[in-house]
């Protein structure tokens, strides 16, 4: 299932990232789990989508995240965290314009900042 | 010059009970003069409020600049890691230490933060930018942006 609404949180062992601007912050700690955490930020038609459930199937860092596999989030801005260094990105023709793949290696969090410009702009219409 | 003139401390150990500053203007064509009095405190603490405020935009904007090093030089080791130059476990270590500890932070000093930063560079930062810049968690960063939107004053710098 896709999913555009912003601040959509999603969580899974693995999750695969696709994005035109990737973004890898500073570390932090994390403070619910102690564990470092690898932040990232992705830009301009962004989307995570989860590869791997998390094992067990429990929500680790938000309660109201979606756990189920295959589950896609898209937006214009999405940002998140993996417990785990990312490793070199992938770079993938879609169409006109190349895109970046990245498969988070350790339990990532992902969400939605910015939606798509023109669903905001048709749910700011209704 | 007469030191009555200057605001510095006066030597005694307590403070005159009289204090007051003189001010005279006018035209030298006119010869119209006018004189205003006030109290030195009130004259001092003026600039005080001004250098404090400078100070907090001073302090501010460091952090920033600093948190775009400390960026830059994790980036670099990043990179390393990316071409393969560095094995895991040892960039795990160096990240380590480039890891900062969420600290609390006062939602309307935030806020303030966050205006200051908008104002002087127009950007339009994301609040896990932000976090990462004020060394905060994000939830801290979300709350203060909206406590921004929902009330004007917030907007006030001190």
């Amino acid at each position: 299932m896709i999913h555009t609404a912003i601040c959509t949180y999603i969580e899974g062992e693995r999750l695969y990232l696709q994005c035109r601007q990737f973004n890898a912050m500073t570390p932090s700690f994390d403070q619910k789990t102690g564990k470092t955490i690898y932040p990232f930020k992705m830009g301009i038609n962004s989307k995570a989508i989860i590869g791997e459930e998390l094992s067990p199937k429990v929500a680790i860092f938000r309660g109201k995240s979606i756990l189920d596999k295959d589950t896609c989030i898209k937006g214009k801005t999405i940002d998140g965290f993996s417990v785990r260094p990312f490793g070199a990105t992938q770079i993938i023709h879609t169409g006109r314009h190349r895109g970046r793949f990245i498969i988070t290696k350790g339990i990532s969090l992902a969400h939605i900042e910015i939606g798509f410009r023109a669903l905001l702009e048709k749910k700011d219409k209704k | 010059m007469n030191n009555d003139w200057t605001l510095e401390k006066p030597d005694t150990p307590t403070p005159p009970s009289l204090d007051y500053l003189i001010r005279v203007y006018g035209s030298s064509e006119d010869k119209d003069m006018g004189i205003s009095i006030t109290e030195t405190v009130k004259f001092k603490k003026h600039f005080d409020n001004v250098y404090d405020r400078f100070n907090f935009v001073k302090n501010t904007l460091v952090e920033v600049i600093l948190s775009q090093r400390r960026s830059l030089e994790y980036n670099g080791f990043y990179n390393a890691f990316l071409m393969g130059q560095l094995p895991e476990n040892r960039f795990v270590k160096i990240a380590k230490r480039f890891a900062y500890r969420p600290r609390p932070i006062n939602n309307k000093l935030l806020s303030i933060k966050i205006n200051i930063l908008r104002d002087a560079t127009n950007i339009d930062y994301t609040p896990s930018e932000l976090a990462d810049i004020f060394k905060c968690n994000v939830d801290h960063v979300r709350t203060a942006i909206q406590s921004i939107s929902n009330s004007s004053k917030s907007l006030e710098v001190l």
